[in-house]
Protein backbone atom coordinates (compact mmCIF):
# COMPACT_ATOMS: atom_id res chain seq x y z
CA UNK A 1 0.00 0.00 0.00
CA UNK A 2 1.22 3.30 -1.02
CA UNK A 3 1.38 6.43 1.24
CA UNK A 4 -1.03 8.25 -0.75
CA UNK A 5 -3.48 5.05 -0.39
CA UNK A 6 -2.41 5.05 3.08
CA UNK A 7 -3.42 8.46 4.15
CA UNK A 8 -6.73 7.94 2.13
CA UNK A 9 -7.24 4.59 4.06
CA UNK A 10 -6.30 6.81 7.76
CA UNK A 11 -9.25 9.54 6.31
CA UNK A 12 -11.71 6.54 6.00
CA UNK A 13 -10.29 5.70 9.16
CA UNK A 14 -11.05 8.98 11.10
CA UNK A 15 -14.58 9.78 9.62
CA UNK A 16 -15.26 6.36 10.79
CA UNK A 17 -14.18 7.17 14.24
CA UNK A 18 -16.22 10.05 14.15
CA UNK A 19 -19.30 8.48 12.88
CA UNK A 20 -19.17 6.15 15.37
CA UNK A 21 -19.02 3.39 12.58
CA UNK A 22 -18.98 -0.20 13.63
CA UNK A 23 -17.27 -1.48 11.25
CA UNK A 24 -14.55 0.72 11.35
CA UNK A 25 -14.32 0.47 15.22
CA UNK A 26 -14.11 -3.54 14.61
CA UNK A 27 -11.22 -2.79 12.02
CA UNK A 28 -9.43 -0.83 14.44
CA UNK A 29 -9.51 -3.08 17.67
CA UNK A 30 -8.59 -5.85 14.94
CA UNK A 31 -5.83 -4.67 13.29
CA UNK A 32 -4.10 -2.36 16.51
CA UNK A 33 -5.40 -4.11 19.69
CA UNK A 34 -2.91 -6.71 19.78
CA UNK A 35 -0.34 -4.67 18.59
CA UNK A 36 -0.73 -2.15 21.18
CA UNK A 37 -1.02 -4.79 23.67
CA UNK A 38 2.24 -6.60 22.74
CA UNK A 39 3.68 -3.93 22.53
CA UNK A 40 2.42 -2.65 26.52
CA UNK A 41 2.79 -6.43 27.67
CA UNK A 42 6.48 -6.64 26.41
CA UNK A 43 7.18 -3.04 28.45
CA UNK A 44 5.67 -4.49 32.16
CA UNK A 45 1.82 -4.10 31.32
CA UNK A 46 -0.78 -5.99 31.74
CA UNK A 47 -3.82 -6.55 28.65
CA UNK A 48 -5.91 -4.83 30.99
CA UNK A 49 -3.37 -1.59 30.93
CA UNK A 50 -3.18 -1.98 27.23
CA UNK A 51 -7.54 -1.94 26.91
CA UNK A 52 -7.38 1.23 29.11
CA UNK A 53 -4.67 2.79 27.12
CA UNK A 54 -6.66 1.41 23.77
CA UNK A 55 -9.91 3.24 24.67
CA UNK A 56 -8.24 6.44 25.95
CA UNK A 57 -6.12 6.71 22.49
CA UNK A 58 -9.75 6.14 20.25
CA UNK A 59 -10.60 8.67 22.00
CA UNK A 60 -7.97 11.22 22.17
CA UNK A 61 -8.36 10.45 18.24
CA UNK A 62 -12.47 10.84 18.66
CA UNK A 63 -11.84 14.70 20.26
CA UNK A 64 -9.06 15.62 17.69
CA UNK A 65 -11.66 14.90 14.07
CA UNK A 66 -13.77 16.94 16.09
CA UNK A 67 -11.61 19.54 16.48
CA UNK A 68 -12.90 22.34 14.16
CA UNK A 69 -9.63 23.04 12.06
CA UNK A 70 -8.61 19.65 11.90
CA UNK A 71 -6.21 17.82 9.43
CA UNK A 72 -3.74 15.19 9.55
CA UNK A 73 -0.91 14.59 7.58
CA UNK A 74 0.50 11.35 8.92
CA UNK A 75 -1.22 7.65 8.71
CA UNK A 76 -3.61 6.93 10.80
CA UNK A 77 -1.67 3.95 12.70
CA UNK A 78 1.39 6.68 13.02
CA UNK A 79 -0.84 9.15 14.64
CA UNK A 80 -2.68 6.50 16.79
CA UNK A 81 0.29 4.73 17.98
CA UNK A 82 1.85 7.76 18.95
CA UNK A 83 -0.94 9.11 21.27
CA UNK A 84 -1.49 5.15 22.82
CA UNK A 85 2.68 5.72 23.21
CA UNK A 86 2.62 8.94 25.17
CA UNK A 87 -0.76 7.60 27.06
CA UNK A 88 1.59 4.89 28.23
CA UNK A 89 4.50 6.01 29.61
CA UNK A 90 2.67 8.60 31.02
CA UNK A 91 0.78 5.41 32.93
CA UNK A 92 3.66 3.50 33.25
CA UNK A 93 6.12 5.83 34.44
CA UNK A 94 3.80 7.10 36.88
CA UNK A 95 3.29 3.78 38.28
CA UNK A 96 6.56 2.49 38.32
CA UNK A 97 8.28 5.78 39.37
CA UNK A 98 10.21 5.41 36.32
CA UNK A 99 11.68 8.87 34.89
CA UNK A 100 13.84 7.67 31.98
CA UNK A 101 11.29 8.13 29.44
CA UNK A 102 11.32 11.39 27.34
CA UNK A 103 8.40 13.21 25.34
CA UNK A 104 10.06 12.01 22.13
CA UNK A 105 7.25 9.89 21.63
CA UNK A 106 5.01 13.10 20.42
CA UNK A 107 7.34 13.41 17.20
CA UNK A 108 4.53 12.75 14.57
CA UNK A 109 2.20 15.16 15.77
CA UNK A 110 2.00 18.64 14.04
CA UNK A 111 4.05 20.85 17.64
CA UNK A 112 0.78 23.43 17.31
CA UNK A 113 -0.97 20.30 18.15
CA UNK A 114 0.60 19.11 21.53
CA UNK A 115 -0.34 20.88 23.40
CA UNK A 116 -3.96 20.62 22.39
CA UNK A 117 -3.43 16.57 22.86
CA UNK A 118 -2.26 16.64 26.27
CA UNK A 119 -5.84 18.28 27.09
CA UNK A 120 -7.37 16.10 25.42
CA UNK A 121 -5.72 12.68 26.90
CA UNK A 122 -5.93 14.30 30.42
CA UNK A 123 -10.03 14.55 29.59
CA UNK A 124 -10.47 11.36 28.06
CA UNK A 125 -9.00 9.44 30.76
CA UNK A 126 -11.54 11.52 32.91
CA UNK A 127 -13.77 10.59 31.01
CA UNK A 128 -12.85 6.71 31.62
CA UNK A 129 -13.09 7.08 34.99
CA UNK A 130 -16.12 8.81 34.96
CA UNK A 131 -17.88 5.89 32.52
CA UNK A 132 -16.60 3.21 35.14
CA UNK A 133 -17.75 5.21 38.25
CA UNK A 134 -21.26 5.91 37.06
CA UNK A 135 -21.78 2.40 36.94
CA UNK A 136 -21.59 3.13 40.63
CA UNK A 137 -24.09 5.22 41.16
CA UNK A 138 -28.06 4.61 41.97
CA UNK A 139 -30.26 4.30 39.50
CA UNK A 140 -31.99 7.32 40.03
CA UNK A 141 -28.80 9.49 39.93
CA UNK A 142 -27.54 7.31 36.90
CA UNK A 143 -31.68 8.43 34.81
CA UNK A 144 -31.02 12.07 36.12
CA UNK A 145 -27.60 12.06 34.58
CA UNK A 146 -29.25 10.20 31.46
CA UNK A 147 -32.35 12.33 31.02
CA UNK A 148 -29.76 15.54 32.06
CA UNK A 149 -27.62 14.90 28.40
CA UNK A 150 -30.33 13.53 26.06
CA UNK A 151 -31.27 17.51 26.65
CA UNK A 152 -34.56 17.36 28.16
CA UNK A 153 -36.15 20.73 29.97
CA UNK A 154 -35.40 20.57 33.57
CA UNK A 155 -38.85 20.98 34.40
CA UNK A 156 -39.66 17.86 32.26
CA UNK A 157 -37.07 15.57 33.74
CA UNK A 158 -38.67 16.77 37.12
CA UNK A 159 -42.16 16.01 36.46
CA UNK A 160 -41.28 12.72 35.42
CA UNK A 161 -38.68 11.90 38.02
CA UNK A 162 -41.41 13.24 40.68
CA UNK A 163 -39.06 16.35 41.62
CA UNK A 164 -41.12 19.01 43.29
CA UNK A 165 -39.12 21.70 41.30
CA UNK A 166 -36.53 22.59 38.77
CA UNK A 167 -34.37 23.71 41.92
CA UNK A 168 -34.63 20.15 43.48
CA UNK A 169 -33.59 18.37 39.83
CA UNK A 170 -30.38 20.71 40.36
CA UNK A 171 -29.70 19.59 43.78
CA UNK A 172 -30.15 16.01 43.20
CA UNK A 173 -27.95 16.79 40.21
CA UNK A 174 -25.46 18.20 42.38
CA UNK A 175 -25.75 15.40 44.79
CA UNK A 176 -25.09 12.91 42.17
CA UNK A 177 -22.20 14.49 40.80
CA UNK A 178 -20.50 15.48 44.12
CA UNK A 179 -20.22 11.82 44.45
CA UNK A 180 -18.61 10.65 41.54
CA UNK A 181 -16.49 13.43 41.82
CA UNK A 182 -15.52 11.89 45.14
CA UNK A 183 -14.88 8.67 43.86
CA UNK A 184 -12.27 10.05 40.75
CA UNK A 185 -10.86 11.82 42.54
CA UNK A 186 -9.49 9.24 44.95
CA UNK A 187 -8.53 7.28 41.88
CA UNK A 188 -4.97 6.28 41.61
CA UNK A 189 -5.08 6.99 37.83
CA UNK A 190 -6.43 10.52 38.46
CA UNK A 191 -4.19 11.27 41.14
CA UNK A 192 -1.59 10.47 38.43
CA UNK A 193 -2.75 13.02 35.75
CA UNK A 194 -0.98 16.35 36.47
CA UNK A 195 2.18 14.74 34.51
CA UNK A 196 -0.99 16.25 31.62
CA UNK A 197 -1.12 19.72 32.80
CA UNK A 198 0.32 22.21 31.37
CA UNK A 199 3.82 24.12 32.39
CA UNK B 1 -20.76 20.88 42.50
CA UNK B 2 -20.18 24.80 43.15
CA UNK B 3 -21.62 26.07 40.14
CA UNK B 4 -24.09 23.34 38.25
CA UNK B 5 -25.95 26.21 36.68
CA UNK B 6 -22.98 28.05 35.49
CA UNK B 7 -21.15 25.33 34.07
CA UNK B 8 -24.38 24.60 32.01
CA UNK B 9 -24.65 27.91 30.74
CA UNK B 10 -20.84 27.95 29.95
CA UNK B 11 -20.99 24.83 27.79
CA UNK B 12 -24.53 25.70 25.76
CA UNK B 13 -22.42 29.13 25.43
CA UNK B 14 -25.16 30.85 27.01
CA UNK B 15 -22.63 32.87 29.46
CA UNK B 16 -23.22 37.05 29.15
CA UNK B 17 -19.67 38.40 28.31
CA UNK B 18 -18.67 39.53 31.96
CA UNK B 19 -19.71 36.34 33.35
CA UNK B 20 -18.15 34.23 30.70
CA UNK B 21 -14.63 36.51 31.45
CA UNK B 22 -15.46 35.61 35.48
CA UNK B 23 -15.85 32.19 34.98
CA UNK B 24 -12.75 31.53 32.73
CA UNK B 25 -10.51 33.60 35.66
CA UNK B 26 -12.24 31.29 38.34
CA UNK B 27 -11.10 28.36 36.36
CA UNK B 28 -7.58 29.48 35.90
CA UNK B 29 -7.24 30.36 40.10
CA UNK B 30 -9.38 27.68 41.61
CA UNK B 31 -8.13 24.10 41.04
CA UNK B 32 -11.18 22.48 42.71
CA UNK B 33 -13.82 24.53 40.62
CA UNK B 34 -11.18 23.41 37.63
CA UNK B 35 -11.68 19.55 38.71
CA UNK B 36 -15.22 20.01 39.15
CA UNK B 37 -16.01 21.41 35.73
CA UNK B 38 -14.04 18.42 34.11
CA UNK B 39 -15.60 16.10 35.94
CA UNK B 40 -19.41 18.17 34.57
CA UNK B 41 -18.25 18.18 31.00
CA UNK B 42 -16.86 14.19 31.12
CA UNK B 43 -20.36 13.24 32.58
CA UNK B 44 -23.02 16.13 31.35
CA UNK B 45 -22.32 17.84 28.35
CA UNK B 46 -23.52 16.32 24.38
CA UNK B 47 -19.84 15.29 23.41
CA UNK B 48 -19.55 13.28 26.75
CA UNK B 49 -22.13 11.40 25.82
CA UNK B 50 -21.51 10.67 23.02
CA UNK B 51 -17.95 9.74 23.94
CA UNK B 52 -19.88 7.58 26.91
CA UNK B 53 -21.63 5.76 24.20
CA UNK B 54 -17.96 5.18 22.65
CA UNK B 55 -16.72 3.40 25.21
CA UNK B 56 -19.59 1.06 25.48
CA UNK B 57 -19.46 0.52 21.71
CA UNK B 58 -15.39 -0.30 22.17
CA UNK B 59 -16.56 -2.63 25.10
CA UNK B 60 -19.13 -4.62 23.26
CA UNK B 61 -16.83 -5.04 20.03
CA UNK B 62 -13.57 -6.15 22.97
CA UNK B 63 -16.50 -8.46 24.54
CA UNK B 64 -17.48 -10.14 21.36
CA UNK B 65 -13.88 -11.02 20.28
CA UNK B 66 -13.22 -11.99 23.84
CA UNK B 67 -15.77 -14.41 24.34
CA UNK B 68 -15.13 -15.52 20.44
CA UNK B 69 -11.64 -16.41 21.56
CA UNK B 70 -12.51 -17.78 25.04
CA UNK B 71 -14.61 -20.15 22.76
CA UNK B 72 -11.64 -20.56 20.68
CA UNK B 73 -9.55 -21.25 23.01
CA UNK B 74 -12.13 -23.99 24.87
CA UNK B 75 -12.29 -25.37 21.41
CA UNK B 76 -8.68 -25.73 20.60
CA UNK B 77 -8.34 -28.12 24.25
CA UNK B 78 -11.37 -29.86 23.04
CA UNK B 79 -9.90 -30.41 19.53
CA UNK B 80 -7.38 -32.09 21.80
CA UNK B 81 -9.54 -34.33 23.61
CA UNK B 82 -11.22 -34.97 20.50
CA UNK B 83 -7.64 -36.15 18.90
CA UNK B 84 -7.02 -38.81 21.76
CA UNK B 85 -11.11 -39.87 21.22
CA UNK B 86 -10.75 -40.07 17.41
CA UNK B 87 -7.49 -42.09 18.29
CA UNK B 88 -10.01 -44.26 20.32
CA UNK B 89 -12.32 -44.44 17.68
CA UNK B 90 -14.72 -41.70 17.74
CA UNK B 91 -14.51 -38.30 16.05
CA UNK B 92 -17.64 -36.51 18.07
CA UNK B 93 -16.28 -34.11 20.21
CA UNK B 94 -14.21 -32.81 16.91
CA UNK B 95 -17.44 -32.26 14.86
CA UNK B 96 -19.53 -31.01 18.01
CA UNK B 97 -16.35 -28.07 18.31
CA UNK B 98 -16.81 -27.44 14.76
CA UNK B 99 -20.52 -27.10 15.20
CA UNK B 100 -20.20 -24.30 18.09
CA UNK B 101 -17.94 -22.17 15.56
CA UNK B 102 -20.24 -22.36 13.17
CA UNK B 103 -23.64 -21.65 15.31
CA UNK B 104 -21.80 -18.53 16.85
CA UNK B 105 -21.19 -17.54 13.20
CA UNK B 106 -24.95 -17.96 12.67
CA UNK B 107 -25.60 -16.22 15.74
CA UNK B 108 -23.45 -13.20 14.51
CA UNK B 109 -25.02 -13.26 11.55
CA UNK B 110 -28.72 -13.43 12.57
CA UNK B 111 -29.01 -11.51 15.62
CA UNK B 112 -29.64 -7.55 14.91
CA UNK B 113 -30.14 -5.57 17.80
CA UNK B 114 -33.65 -4.47 18.14
CA UNK B 115 -34.62 -0.85 18.43
CA UNK B 116 -36.67 0.07 21.12
CA UNK B 117 -37.74 3.75 19.27
CA UNK B 118 -40.03 1.62 16.74
CA UNK B 119 -42.05 -0.88 19.30
CA UNK B 120 -42.18 2.42 21.69
CA UNK B 121 -43.77 4.63 18.99
CA UNK B 122 -46.06 1.57 18.83
CA UNK B 123 -46.91 0.61 21.62
CA UNK B 124 -49.95 2.20 23.39
CA UNK B 125 -50.01 4.98 25.87
CA UNK B 126 -50.55 3.29 28.67
CA UNK B 127 -46.84 1.88 29.19
CA UNK B 128 -46.12 2.01 32.48
CA UNK B 129 -43.07 4.61 33.51
CA UNK B 130 -40.12 2.24 34.41
CA UNK B 131 -40.71 0.38 30.99
CA UNK B 132 -40.46 3.73 29.32
CA UNK B 133 -37.12 4.50 31.35
CA UNK B 134 -36.00 0.90 30.87
CA UNK B 135 -36.33 1.70 26.57
CA UNK B 136 -34.36 4.94 27.23
CA UNK B 137 -31.39 2.98 28.84
CA UNK B 138 -31.61 -0.09 26.24
CA UNK B 139 -31.04 2.51 23.96
CA UNK B 140 -28.08 4.33 25.12
CA UNK B 141 -27.12 0.17 25.58
CA UNK B 142 -27.17 0.61 29.57
CA UNK B 143 -28.10 -2.81 29.24
CA UNK B 144 -27.73 -3.51 33.10
CA UNK B 145 -29.68 -0.48 33.71
CA UNK B 146 -32.33 -1.32 31.31
CA UNK B 147 -32.70 -4.69 33.08
CA UNK B 148 -33.03 -3.19 36.48
CA UNK B 149 -35.96 -0.77 35.48
CA UNK B 150 -38.24 -3.68 33.47
CA UNK B 151 -37.81 -5.80 36.85
CA UNK B 152 -39.81 -2.37 38.28
CA UNK B 153 -42.45 -3.90 36.38
CA UNK B 154 -42.44 -7.49 36.52
CA UNK B 155 -45.74 -8.07 34.21
CA UNK B 156 -44.83 -5.95 31.66
CA UNK B 157 -44.76 -7.91 28.48
CA UNK B 158 -43.16 -5.28 26.45
CA UNK B 159 -40.37 -4.95 29.52
CA UNK B 160 -39.89 -8.99 29.39
CA UNK B 161 -38.77 -8.84 25.93
CA UNK B 162 -36.23 -5.86 26.42
CA UNK B 163 -35.16 -7.46 29.54
CA UNK B 164 -34.32 -10.52 27.32
CA UNK B 165 -32.85 -8.73 24.78
CA UNK B 166 -30.66 -6.98 27.26
CA UNK B 167 -29.65 -10.32 28.48
CA UNK B 168 -28.87 -11.25 25.39
CA UNK B 169 -26.43 -8.20 24.43
CA UNK B 170 -24.77 -9.02 28.18
CA UNK B 171 -24.28 -12.88 26.74
CA UNK B 172 -26.81 -13.79 29.47
CA UNK B 173 -28.50 -16.34 26.98
CA UNK B 174 -30.43 -18.55 29.69
CA UNK B 175 -31.53 -15.76 31.84
CA UNK B 176 -33.23 -14.30 28.03
CA UNK B 177 -34.52 -17.72 27.22
CA UNK B 178 -36.12 -17.72 30.42
CA UNK B 179 -37.84 -14.21 29.57
CA UNK B 180 -39.12 -14.94 25.88
CA UNK B 181 -40.69 -18.75 28.07
CA UNK B 182 -42.55 -16.02 29.78
CA UNK B 183 -43.71 -13.99 26.78
CA UNK B 184 -44.59 -17.16 24.68
CA UNK B 185 -46.28 -19.29 27.73
CA UNK B 186 -48.66 -15.86 28.12
CA UNK B 187 -49.17 -16.72 24.05
CA UNK B 188 -52.09 -13.89 24.14
CA UNK B 189 -49.87 -10.69 23.03
CA UNK B 190 -48.18 -9.27 20.44
CA UNK B 191 -44.42 -9.91 21.09
CA UNK B 192 -44.68 -13.82 20.41
CA UNK B 193 -43.23 -13.73 17.38
CA UNK B 194 -40.32 -11.38 18.31
CA UNK B 195 -39.55 -13.84 21.62
CA UNK B 196 -39.68 -17.14 19.69
CA UNK B 197 -37.24 -15.62 16.92
CA UNK B 198 -34.97 -14.31 19.45
CA UNK B 199 -34.97 -17.50 21.84
CA UNK B 200 -34.28 -19.78 19.08
CA UNK B 201 -30.94 -17.77 18.44
CA UNK B 202 -30.66 -17.96 22.36
CA UNK B 203 -30.82 -22.15 21.59
CA UNK B 204 -28.31 -22.01 18.86
CA UNK B 205 -26.27 -19.61 20.84
CA UNK B 206 -25.66 -22.17 23.45
CA UNK B 207 -25.01 -24.78 21.24
CA UNK B 208 -28.75 -26.25 21.59
CA UNK B 209 -28.80 -27.94 18.14
CA UNK B 210 -31.66 -30.08 18.65
CA UNK B 211 -33.97 -27.58 20.57
CA UNK B 212 -32.71 -24.55 17.98
CA UNK B 213 -34.05 -27.08 15.14
CA UNK B 214 -37.94 -27.29 16.68
CA UNK B 215 -37.97 -23.77 17.78
CA UNK B 216 -37.14 -22.47 13.80
CA UNK B 217 -39.43 -25.43 12.56
CA UNK B 218 -41.64 -23.71 14.82
CA UNK B 219 -41.44 -20.88 13.61
CA UNK B 220 -41.00 -21.48 9.87
CA UNK B 221 -44.57 -23.07 10.10
CA UNK B 222 -46.38 -20.56 11.44
CA UNK B 223 -45.85 -18.08 8.47
CA UNK B 224 -44.94 -15.58 10.82
CA UNK B 225 -42.75 -12.51 10.04
CA UNK B 226 -39.63 -14.40 10.98
CA UNK B 227 -40.39 -17.21 8.32
CA UNK B 228 -38.03 -16.80 5.39
CA UNK B 229 -35.36 -16.47 8.10
CA UNK B 230 -36.05 -18.94 9.97
CA UNK B 231 -36.11 -21.32 6.78
CA UNK B 232 -32.55 -19.91 5.75
CA UNK B 233 -31.23 -20.44 9.59
CA UNK B 234 -32.78 -23.91 9.22
CA UNK B 235 -30.57 -24.06 5.97
CA UNK B 236 -27.72 -23.69 7.43
CA UNK B 237 -28.12 -25.52 10.65
CA UNK B 238 -28.85 -28.39 8.63
CA UNK B 239 -25.45 -28.43 6.51
CA UNK B 240 -23.56 -29.20 9.53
Amino acid sequence: MGERDNIIRSAEILEGIKNHDREILNFVYETYFNQLADFIVKRRGTESDAWDVFQDAIGVVYDYVHKKDFSLDVPFQAFFFTVARQLWFQRFRKSQKETNFTNQTMEHIPYEDVETLRDYMRQQVITRLTHQYMKKLSPNCIKLIKFSNMELETGLIAKKLNYLSNQAVYNQRRKCLRKLLSWIENDPEYQNLTDYERP
Amino acid sequence: MKDLEKFEKYIKGELEEGDLWEFKKSLEVDASLAAEFEVYKATLSPHAQKKHQLIDELNTIRQSKTHKNINFGWQRITAVAAGIVILLGTGIGLIRMQHNASYQELYTQYFIAESASFNVRSATNSLEQPVLDGMQFYELHNYDAAIEMFEKAPNNLMGKLYSGLSMMELGDFDGAIHKFDDIINHNDNLFVDQAEWYQSLCFLRTGKRSKAIEKFQKIADDNGVYKTKALKILKEIKKE
